[in-house]
């Protein structure tokens, strides 16, 4: 029972969301005094203030007794007090003795920030009888009611014709020349701009909410529009286009000018003023006519006015008329006006906003800072206040209010916690903070987005308390504490440690995390005192019971403490420590910190990570190692070629770490970092490790266990993805496939393998191979030329096969970098090189069947089998053309010489020499390099021709294609297709000077005396013909 | 690098050349010129060359893996032996790594027993001056003997490297062991006292003192074990517990009891 009142006693009276509702119990209860008010004189702040507390406060600026006029504005940022410090100052004021405040001489006026808007403040009005004058009085009370009936959509309207209508009337040509104005004017009232105005969150609804809505939002007023309101290129456009010419004339002066916008914005604003008049229906005289009426009649009456302000923002649109009413000082002509001593609540931006309202009007301005609440001693009173209000009996508390509410009367209450817990005094008595400790009050404050007392007291006690009620109300589903800004414990290993006991759940997990980070020394340390009391991290185990959290047994050994402990403090959780100096944080320490919060943002609340490229690079360090120090994994030891895993993890786009801000593609991945405990060690040990350049530093070896964990867990997995291949598999025969490139490469490009010895043929395999161009290369089939330009065409793919395999055999010493080091030295892995060598001759170096179904593009290790997978099909069909082309050769010369033999052979070369001396006798120019070609002995020749068809021959036998390659790669065809051609040739002229001789003979059979000559022409003649009948030169056909 | 104190532990023969020496006499015999000449591919750089005939030494001298017959160097041991990268390194444990006599073995020794001392040491340099300073034996240690023991410390698994430095946990060092040898004593998946198994290990470990509480390098590895699932550690009541070096979060800093799981010798 006793939880469900306690939240009930917080909820309804102790600590509600306005503390301005509080009632007067519970306000004077929990009222935390201020002792550091800065105060000024008059409206500027150039002179240094004075430091008073809210008692001097009182007696030196709210007592009046000599009837001084004042303006007094309390000034200070949103939840900082000012609402509290004023209705101090008036309970006080209520509470003093007639000497200082009496009723009959003085009228208190106390406007509360409820109902923050026009409309709240006239009511206030109205029911503290305020408006004296009857017409006035009927008035804003019309209004109040309208608001109240008003159809929303309706006032909306209302409210933006009130701004056209502004602007369409001025003539002022203070911003814009009135032409203008009524262009904005039509501007304002084509139908896409009113829909974006009218719309909800938009400047019309802000207008609305300042004059009718309560809103605990504190609003500047002048900034109804926004930029936002007109930025809105698709909405110019439609203006532009189909506007009307007025409203399109305004909006191409603003399309895409962001100053012009801005400028529309500003001007607007400044009507807000008089539209929440015009809507109100109030104008600024009768605004004004209220208090001055008011003045007047406390005058008569004898009386003089304090008039308390919570908030000045409710006054929109009547501010400066209260302004211009409340500065009035009595006497001389104003000697009508009654005294007024008026304290204004205000915030800064408010008061700098309005300052040329203000600044020679106020008398005096108290500055409520952050130096009058954000101390530890401030704080933890404060919470003792609260807590000792909510534990306490409620007519109890509202008895003693009754009595004059007396401090030192204040009732304590009877709450037990489980354990000896911090107290705080108030006054002479002291009251338990349980659930709190003072280490908890000050880290919960600190780690407030917002700083000030209100966000104190609505996020950490009440939103705290609310969990630990409801904890001991439902027993189950324990929130408590909570930890919203995700404070990490500052003994990291134990915050790991704990988020390794499976044994308690998710939420556990971090409820303990929060208790050390926020109640305790910020470690899990268990120690066992002397009397038996076990606490962990300096907090009692009591407390952990009492919050469901008793399964916890520490982090590491209990230590039992040996000694006794002087005055039993040690019994008592450690005091909060004491501020210190800011310290100067350099780069490097602010860096750390970022990487630390970033991580274990992303762990505990999902968050994206923010700075991953940068552990993506101390992933790559660990696991591949820098330019010049191996990587925790000895790549090249553990048998994968330092080549492969340099090239395989240099790139940073293969880390790949869950919820990355950067957008990478996590298939391509090669090493992956999970969201978990482990791997969040293992970021955080990366991170201790960069900033301690080393691995001196406190934690170490817990860091080095986690990392080395991590990374045994995900070895296998990054070894697997490194190199292709399972790790208990057949590796990715990359190397046999860059080999065989470089031999099918060699033999495309006719280039010559030393095959002495294996390792004279390994030495050739790793050449660089060129093609030249030049007459032994010259190819008789379209085929291989088309193979070759396929090869040339693909030359930095063959080149990337080769380095590979030159690279991925050397030996490498230390960091996998030096592997891409064209300059270092380094022994081969021969064993390996001799095998594979051994593997390609066995099947006749045709793998294509081996090569993988399925290829992935751009891969390392992949883009040697896809070549080969492209380059296969084409070199059978070279051998196929290269077979038929040797054929056709062949028949051909065989239809010159007959069956191609030595003796058939001799015969026709000895009939091309004897053919060539009759040329020479008869004085007939042949081809000199055909000639010399068959000047040599033709036994040569025979058997050159011979040894082609025999390469030919054994070609056609071979058992693989890429052996065939091989075997016409000496280009012993093309040798074979120049005899041929030869011999056409050599027919051809034989057959010409034929039909010249036969020409020459019939000339020479009509002349006389010249018939010896003619008889040995015609010998030579007839020779030569049946050479050429022996040739069978008529069948030839070219 | 396993010679008797004094060794200079020079960097040319890594495990990957030595390894790959012994594979090569493994596939024929050959003469020194003959292995320098294929392991060079007939180039002979002298670089090389200084290479090989460090890795022929270890091979030959230190390992005794391979072994001269008339001149030609062969394959001394079980073809098995140097299978795989990881049958050579067990290989070893098993048997070089037992030797008290080598340089190898001293600084080893000495390096685990530093713990974390050896955290502030942030140069082999440094590490080597103050080893040889603390180890009469090894009052001529040098840098370059410290810089070629990284190679083979970190292949056999006695830590892990990071940057200038080592992360001493011998996860890979026990875990041979224990795939090895350890079926020999012990059933796997079978809890036994740790007691029992420390005697044990520490047969198959000279250069871990266990006479105490463990080491930060060999508790370091137990703990990695662990947490991966290859052996549990766990504390019995009223057992005899031993204590690992204790690391501040660490949720085990003893155990009553081990049970290495038969994943472990896959």
């Amino acid at each position: 029972m006793r939880w469900e009142q306690y939240k009930s006693v917080m909820e309804r009276y102790a600590i509600k969301t306005d503390d301005m509702a509080t009632e007067d119990a519970y306000f004077m209860a929990t009222h935390m005094p201020f002792s550091q008010l800065a105060v000024y004189e008059g409206g500027r702040t150039q002179s240094a203030p004075k430091m008073f507390s809210e008692e001097e406060v009182f007696s030196r600026l709210i007592c009046n007794p000599e009837n001084d006029h004042r303006m007094i504005i309390v000034r200070g940022d949103n939840g900082t007090g000012k609402s509290h410090l004023i209705r101090f100052l008036k309970a006080k004021l209520e509470n003093s003795p007639a000497t200082v405040y009496n009723p009959a001489t003085e009228q208190l006026i106390f406007l509360r920030r409820l109902n923050n808007s026009v409309r709240g403040v006239f009511s206030q009005l109205i029911e503290q009888d305020v408006i004296k004058d009857p017409a006035v009085s009927q008035k804003i009370k019309k209004f109040i009611d309208s608001s109240d009936s008003k159809d929303e959509a309706a006032f909306l309207t209302d409210i933006l014709y009130s701004y056209i209508a502004a602007v369409s009337n001025d003539q002022t040509g203070d911003t814009y020349k009135p032409v203008i104005c009524r262009d904005i004017a039509s501007y304002l009232s084509d139908s896409r701009v009113k829909d974006h105005l009218l719309r909800e969150g938009g400047a019309i609804s802000r207008c609305y909410t300042v004059i009718t809505a309560p809103s605990n939002q504190v609003l500047k007023t002048t900034e109804v529009f926004t930029d936002e309101d007109f930025d809105v290129r698709k909405i110019i456009t439609a203006v532009i286009k189909q506007g009307d010419p007025q409203a399109s004339d305004f909006a191409s002066t603003i399309k895409g000018e962001k100053d012009e916008i801005h400028k529309l914005v500003n001007y607007l604003n400044r009507f807000t003023s008089e539209v929440v008049k015009r809507c109100a229906d109030i104008s600024s005289e009768s605004t004004k006519a209220v208090f001055e009426q008011l003045r007047k009649d406390l005058k008569k009456q004898g009386k003089n006015l304090t008039l308390f302000i919570e908030d000045f923002t409710g006054f929109t649109g009547i501010d400066s008329e209260l302004i211009t009413v409340l500065s009035t000082e009595h006497g001389g002509d104003y000697a009508d006006l009654c005294r007024v001593t008026s304290i204004i609540g205000i915030t800064n931006d408010y008061y700098d906003q309005f300052r040329d309202n203000f600044t020679d009007r106020v008398t005096h301005q108290i500055s409520v800072t952050d130096d009058s609440f954000g101390t530890a001693d401030f704080l933890t009173q404060m919470a003792g206040r609260y807590i000792n209000s909510i534990y306490c009996d409620p007519e109890i508390l509202r008895a003693w209010n009754t009595q004059g509410a007396n401090f030192e009367d204040l009732p304590i209450n009877t709450f037990t916690p489980p354990c000896e817990w911090d107290t705080v005094k108030i006054g002479s008595k002291e009251t338990t903070i349980y659930p709190f400790n003072k280490t908890s009050i000050v880290a919960l404050y600190e780690s407030l987005p917002v700083k000030s007392p209100r966000m104190f007291l609505k996020e950490v006690l009440r939103a705290q308390l609310k969990e630990y009620f409801d904890g001991k109300i439902y027993g189950d589903g324990w929130y408590f504490p909570m930890n919203p800004a995700n404070v990490q414990m500052s003994r990291d290993p134990h915050s790991s440690a704990i988020d390794r006991i499976e044994s308690l759940s998710l939420e556990d997990r971090s409820r303990l995390k929060a208790i050390f980070a926020l109640w305790g020394d910020g470690s899990a340390s268990g120690i066992k005192e002397k009397d038996g009391t076990i606490r962990f991290g300096g907090i009692n185990k009591k407390f952990f019971s009492d919050i469901g959290l008793d399964a916890f047994e520490g982090i590491g050994d209990l230590k039992i403490e040996t000694s006794t402990s002087a005055g039993g403090q040690s019994t008592k959780a450690k005091e909060p420590p004491k501020p210190e100096p800011p310290k100067r944080v350099d780069e490097a320490t602010k860096s750390y910190q970022k990487y630390k919060d970033d991580i274990n943002g992303w762990f505990t609340k999902n968050d994206p990570l923010k700075f991953d490229a940068d552990y993506r690079s101390w992933l790559r360090d660990l696991i591949k190692g820098a330019a010049t120090q191996g990587g925790a994994i000895n790549w090249q030891d553990i048998g994968i070629p330092a080549y492969i895993a340099e090239e395989r993890l240099a790139d940073l786009g293969v880390y790949f770490i869950t919820d990355q801000s950067t957008p990478l593609n996590e298939e391509k991945a090669i090493v992956l970092m999970d969201r978990s405990t482990l791997s969040r060690d293992a970021l955080l040990a990366l991170n201790e490790l960069k900033y301690a350049k080393g691995w001196d530093f406190e934690g170490a070896a817990y860091y080095q266990q986690r990392l080395v964990t991590w990374l045994e867990s995900e070895k296998d997995s990054i070894i697997e993805r490194v190199t292709a291949s399972k790790v208990d598999g057949p590796t990715l025969p990359v190397i046999e496939w860059c080999m065989t490139l470089q031999y099918l490469k060699a033999r495309i490009f006719g280039c010559k393998l030393d095959n002495t010895d294996n390792y004279s043929m390994l030495h050739s395999l790793m050449s660089d191979f060129t093609f030249k161009d030049d007459e032994k290369n010259k190819r008789e089939t379209k085929e291989w030329n088309d193979l070759i330009q396929f090869v040339q065409n693909r030359k930095s793919e063959f080149d990337s096969a080769r380095t590979l395999l030159c690279r991925s055999v050397a030996t490498t010493q230390g960091a996998v970098h030096y592997a891409v080091d064209t300059k270092s030295a380094s022994c081969i892995r021969t064993d390996e090189l001799l095998s594979i060598l051994e593997k390609l001759k066995d099947c006749k170096w045709d793998i294509e069947s081996e090569l993988p179904a399925n290829i992935p593009e751009k891969h390392l290790l992949y883009n040697q089998a896809a070549l080969l997978k492209k380059l296969y099909p084409s070199v059978s069909k070279v051998v196929l053309a290269e077979q038929e082309k040797s054929k056709e050769v062949t028949s051909k010369i065989e239809e010159y010489v007959g069956s191609i033999n030595e003796e058939n052979l001799l015969q026709t070369l000895n009939s091309i020499q004897t053919l060539f001396s009759v040329f020479a006798a008869n004085g007939i120019i042949g081809s000199n390099d055909i000639r010399t070609k068959y000047e040599a002995a033709p036994i040569d020749t025979a058997k050159r021709i011979l040894k082609c068809i025999e390469v030919l021959e054994k070609a056609d036998k071979q058992e693989s294609n890429a052996r065939k390659l091989a075997a016409y790669s000496g280009n012993a065809l093309h040798i074979l297709a120049d005899y041929l051609r030869d011999f056409q040739s050599i027919a051809r002229m034989a057959e010409k000077e034929e039909a010249t001789a036969k020409k020459e003979l019939a000339k020479i059979g009509g002349i006389d005396g010249i018939d010896e000559l003619s008889e040995a022409a015609l010998e030579t003649m007839k020779n030569l013909y049946e050479f050429v009948e022996a040739m069978e030169v008529s069948n030839v056909t070219e | 690098m396993f010679k008797t104190n004094p060794d200079g532990m020079r960097m040319e023969p890594t495990p990957e050349r030595v390894l790959s020496v012994c594979r090569l006499i493994a596939q024929k015999s050959m003469t020194h010129e003959e292995l320098r000449r294929a392991m060079t591919l007939g180039q002979n750089g002298d670089k090389e060359v200084d290479q090989i005939n460090k890795s022929i030494a270890v091979a030959l001298e230190e390992l005794n893996i391979v072994k001269t017959k008339d001149n030609q160097l062969e394959l001394a041991v079980d073809s098995q032996v140097i299978a795989s990268p990881v049958n050579f390194r067990r290989y070893i444990g098993n048997t070089v790594l037992l030797k008290k006599d080598t340089t190898f073995h001293l600084f080893t020794k000495w390096i685990i027993s530093k713990n974390e001392d050896i955290f502030p040491l942030k140069t082999w340099e440094t590490m080597a001056k103050i080893c040889g300073s603390e180890v009469p034996e090894l009052s001529s240690m040098s840098e370059n003997a410290a810089l070629g023991w990284r190679f083979w410390a970190s292949f056999l698994g006695f830590g892990y490297l990071s940057g200038t430095m080592i992360i001493p946990n011998m996860k890979i060092r026990i875990e041979d062991v224990l795939a090895t040898t350890f079926a020999d004593k012990f059933n796997y998946d079978e809890a036994i006292r740790a007691t029992d198994f420390i005697t044990w290990i520490s047969t198959k470990m000279p250069e871990v003192d266990m006479s105490g509480k463990l080491p930060l390098a060999f508790s370091a590895g137990l703990r990695t074990l662990h947490e991966l699932g290859l052996i549990k550690l766990e504390t019995w009541r009223d057992s005899n517990r031993i204590f690992l070096y204790s690391v501040d979060g660490d949720p085990i800093n003893d155990f009553s009891h081990i049970t290495v799981r038969k994943e472990v010798a896959k």
